[in-house]
């Protein structure tokens, strides 16, 4: 009585299922070349689990249940001599084994592949495959149960997403640490030795839970249950389902207690004194405890002003922590997941450490914090690099000086480059990317200077209160609230940040013609060239070419691999490799591979290090 | 005659609501049994029951002899179903649909699968989904019969056919019985329909049944008549109005007495039935 049913489901899905093996086929081949760069072939089990299981569980639950039920071929089913029970045990198991061994060939595969590449031990292979065998086994039971709810199965599904929301928001448990997510974790193919022995149990359990759950839902009340499940909403329980989650969204929205994470602390370290922010200065080898207590000072003094002249409520502990293996130009910022805070790194202490540029920095990361994040986004970001540097050097002529002459020589690298300055104001983070930070730190703080002296003070003040003193709401709210920036600058009084740029575009210019001999000219082509070593690999090389007699002077090469979604790419995360000479860079580049690339060296009439021919491109 | 089934007191409850409240039944083996209702008087729950697919709250069953609780494999491989709308997978053709059905029945008749498809002018390799809702009736029925079962369950099998339609398939059913000789019991809110099949038919009200017997004796039992007073004469019981039950032996007693009794059509009858006023304790 087993046979003819699992004949027909094998039968009557054949299609999809032969479609869906083969596009988990296609997607195990670009795992598979994509783990080239990842560090094993064996990252690719993990892709396949989670991107191809999960859905030809979906697929297959859809196929197995929801198209039985919602045809009521059941009915037919039922009519036949055998058990409800096993009708539902055969479906369970036929479609579990649908999922299997597509998915127990891809592992094979990948095995086959890994087993050039990296040690395979028996103990290795088996935890892999008992994380992958768990992982599907849940997924599947899950799927098939939701299926089994028929005509609600998108509401639980939203419902997860949403408890994932609340989990990942108000307890702090990210759906990545719940049990059968661990299993398939990032570190998965990397964890050859420990077995995570309390995931695999629980994700049984919960797999067990689902099964049991599922007999239940399909044999309760003579399988009324489900049948009844499956029949299409009506428009009365449309509307309700529709105001339930509104509802439940709106909650979500208005919901603002979260879970506060723990200021960010640091263990041995100076604090500026009280009645300012709080500023932590780590105590580190070559900065003195009073050269750590005056730098929190200064700190603490110009975020108490910068937060009295934007009315601003409340802002985060700062920790500075000194660094001195860092470059002195470079300044970090730390992600914490777990508590609150800016914390910032520079080579506090360096010979060459610019502190102004450092206390902007501070500043750009608390008002970024405060705008959670909001004032990072690129139409407004070019105020985000330029309100600080400002503030910091309202009453420091010298400051002004060089900023102005480094502007003006960020204005000159664009127009050689990119044409105009409205381009480069709205495609900020690309014009920041190919100037590096000094010179676009330096623009955007002349384009700050440039309305701060045409608005006037108030005015001017109006504006930066309504782009860094409001702390939006950290939900969708936020969304609809946000202003655009052309309609801030009009409220200001301001012109659209085109005009800006024409306005500013020409006021540079004035200026450049009084110091145009202080400007400095970058006499060198810089190139980047790919050249295939063997197959369609590459290796790449720079070479710095001089216009004139002059070699150039040494220079840094920076580069990285990008992907097609990469945004912003900071300094902290290129290589760099230094160079006096044409040269290779010391890796190799699969055709296709898209990187960046870029020459920087030391300006010393600007006294910062300026980028030159910084691109992105594919490898070919 | 031995019992194909026997239901007593039989009690089925969907959450709150008293689907069969006390039907009993008895179905004779080779017998043809209308088994007629309005809609929801329970007809389905019936016949589903019957089936297994649903166990009883309160009750009990005897069928093909053996007294159950809940319908085991091996009887139900004896009784053939037509639903009211066959639930057929719709990308299977006769021929798949006979392969498939067939493997669950070792006494499955292949040769007289294909011969009952040629009699009832089912195409074969029509997909169900193509098929008009008289195909699928009469697909549904030599599906039913192709295993040769000791009883023939019918859910309203012609409910949603045209007149046409309707008469083929009961002109067939009928050459199928007597050629047979199987017990059927079919369900039907027709009341030509049942007349012109059954030997003896069941009328069904909420979930209990009103009456069990033949056409003929159905006929004989109810009349109408018109009283002096509301008082009801002893012996006889008001179904609606001035339309009374009784005894067709009290009808005659009647007669004699002088009380001018009418003879009523199998719809009227079945009509006051339906709407009875109140349903006797």
């Amino acid at each position: 009585m087993i046979h003819p049913l699992v004949r027909k489901e094998l039968r009557e899905h054949r299609g999809v299922l032969v479609a869906m093996w083969v596009v988990c086929a296609l997607g195990l081949l670009t795992l598979l070349l994509a783990s080239t760069r990842q560090g094993s072939p064996v990252v690719a089990w993990r892709g396949l689990l989670t991107i191809f299981g999960s859905l030809l569980s979906l697929a297959l639950a859809n196929r197995f249940v929801v198209r039985e039920y919602g045809g009521s071929t059941q009915l037919f089913l039922e009519t036949l001599p055998m058990g409800r029970a096993q009708v539902i045990a055969v479906k369970w198991l036929t479609s579990a084994a649908c999922l299997l061994v597509p998915m127990a060939l891809g592992f094979g595969l990948i095995l086959v592949v890994a087993a050039s590449k990296v040690e395979l031990v028996p103990r290795f292979v088996l935890l892999l495959a008992a994380r992958g065998f768990v992982f599907l086994m849940f997924v599947h039971a899950l799927a098939f149960f939701v299926g089994l709810t028929g005509r609600y199965r998108y509401v639980l599904w939203l419902a997860l997403v949403v408890l994932g929301i609340i989990a990942n928001t108000l307890w702090q448990a990210p759906p990545q640490q719940w049990p059968p997510l661990q299993l398939v974790s990032a570190a998965m193919p990397f964890q050859r030795e420990a077995a995570p022995v309390q995931a695999l149990w629980i994700t049984g359990a919960m797999t067990a839970a689902l099964v049991a759950a599922t007999f239940t839902l399909a044999l309760g009340f003579q399988g009324s249950w489900v049948v009844a499940l499956a029949r299409r909403m009506s428009l009365r329980e449309k509307i309700v389902v529709t105001a339930a989650f509104i509802s439940v969204a709106y909650i979500m929205i208005l919901v603002e207690d979260r879970k506060p994470k723990p200021a960010f602390s640091v263990q041995d370290g100076v604090t500026s004194s009280t009645g300012l922010p709080r500023v932590m200065v780590a105590r580190a080898e070559g900065v003195s405890t009073e050269a750590a207590l005056a730098l929190a000072r200064r700190l603490a003094t110009e975020l108490q002003a910068a937060r009295e002249y934007l009315a601003i409520d409340k802002l985060p502990v700062v920790a500075v922590l000194p660094d001195a293996s860092i470059d002195s130009e470079l300044f970090l910022v730390a992600d914490l997941p777990d508590s609150d805070g800016v914390v910032v790194r520079g080579a506090v202490g360096a010979e060459r450490f610019d502190e102004a540029g450092f206390r902007a920095f501070t500043l750009g990361k608390v008002l970024d914090w405060h705008s959670r994040h909001r004032a990072s986004r690129e139409p407004r970001r070019w105020l985000l690099d330029g309100f600080p540097r400002w503030r910091i050097a309202r009453n420091d002529a010298a400051q002004r000086e060089l900023l102005t002459l480094r502007s003006a020589a960020a204005l000159q690298a664009l127009e050689s480059e990119r044409g105009g300055l409205a381009p480069a104001l709205r495609h900020w983070l690309t014009t920041r990317e190919q100037l590096g930070d000094c010179l676009g730190d330096a623009l955007a703080w002349r384009a700050t200077q440039w309305l701060s002296e045409s608005l006037g003070e108030a005015r001017f003040g109006q504006l930066a209160r309504a782009l860094f003193g409001q702390r939006p709401t950290g939900d969708i709210r936020a969304f609809l609230s946000e202003r655009p920036v052309d309609e801030l600058l009009q409220n200001a009084g301001a012109p659209t940040v085109g005009a800006l740029a024409d306005k500013l575009q020409q006021a540079i210019h004035a200026e450049g013609a009084g110091q145009a001999d202080r400007i400095p000219l970058q006499p060198w082509s810089v190139k980047f060239e790919a050249v295939p070593m063997r197959g369609s690999i590459f290796e790449l090389r720079h070479a710095v070419t001089p216009a004139g007699s002059e070699p150039p002077p040494p220079y840094a090469v920076r580069y990285m691999r990008v992907g097609p979604w990469d945004g912003e790419l900071t300094r902290a995360s290129m290589e760099r490799v230094d160079a006096i000479a044409p040269g290779v860079l010391p890796a190799s580049f699969p055709r296709g591979e898209r990187v960046f690339t870029a020459v920087e060296m030391y300006s010393p009439q600007l006294q910062c290090t300026l980028r030159l021919g910084a691109r992105r491109w594919q490898v070919q | 005659m031995t019992a194909a089934f026997v239901l007593e007191d039989v009690v089925y409850r969907f959450g709150a609501v008293k689907a069969l409240d006390g039907l009993s039944l008895v179905v004779r083996q080779g017998e043809v049994y209308g088994f007629l209702g309005r809609n929801g008087a329970g007809k389905t729950t019936t016949l589903r029951l019957l089936m297994g697919i649903l166990r009883p709250a309160g009750g009990s069953i005897e069928l093909l002899g053996s007294r159950v609780s809940r319908v085991p494999v091996s009887l139900k491989r004896r009784i053939g179903y037509v639903s009211q709308e066959p639930a057929f997978y719709p990308w299977m053709n006769a021929q798949q649909l006979g392969g498939f059905v067939g493997s669950f029945y070792p006494t499955w008749d292949a040769a007289e699968y294909l011969r009952l498809l040629r009699m009832l002018d089912v195409p074969t390799d029509r997909r169900a989904a193509e098929l008009s809702g008289g195909t699928r009736s009469k697909l549904g029925l030599a599906l039913a019969l192709a295993p040769r079962p000791d009883l023939l369950l019918l859910d309203e099998p012609t409910a949603g056919l045209d007149p046409v339609a309707r008469a083929e398939f009961n002109d067939q059913l009928i050459i199928l019985q007597r050629e047979r000789g199987t017990t059927v019991f079919f369900s039907s809110h027709l009341v030509g329909e049942v007349e012109k099949l059954a030997d003896r038919i069941g009328i069904v009200q909420a979930g209990r049944t009103r009456f069990e017997g033949s056409v003929v004796h159905l006929r004989d039992s109810v009349r109408r008549i018109a009283l002096a007073d509301d008082a009801v004469p002893e012996g006889f019981e008001r179904l609606r109005g001035d339309i009374f039950r009784a005894d067709p032996a009290r009808w005659d007693l009647a007669g004699s007495g002088g009380l001018a009794a009418e003879k009523l059509s199998l719809e009227d009858i079945f009509l006051a039935f339906a709407r009875t006023d109140r349903l006797p304790a």
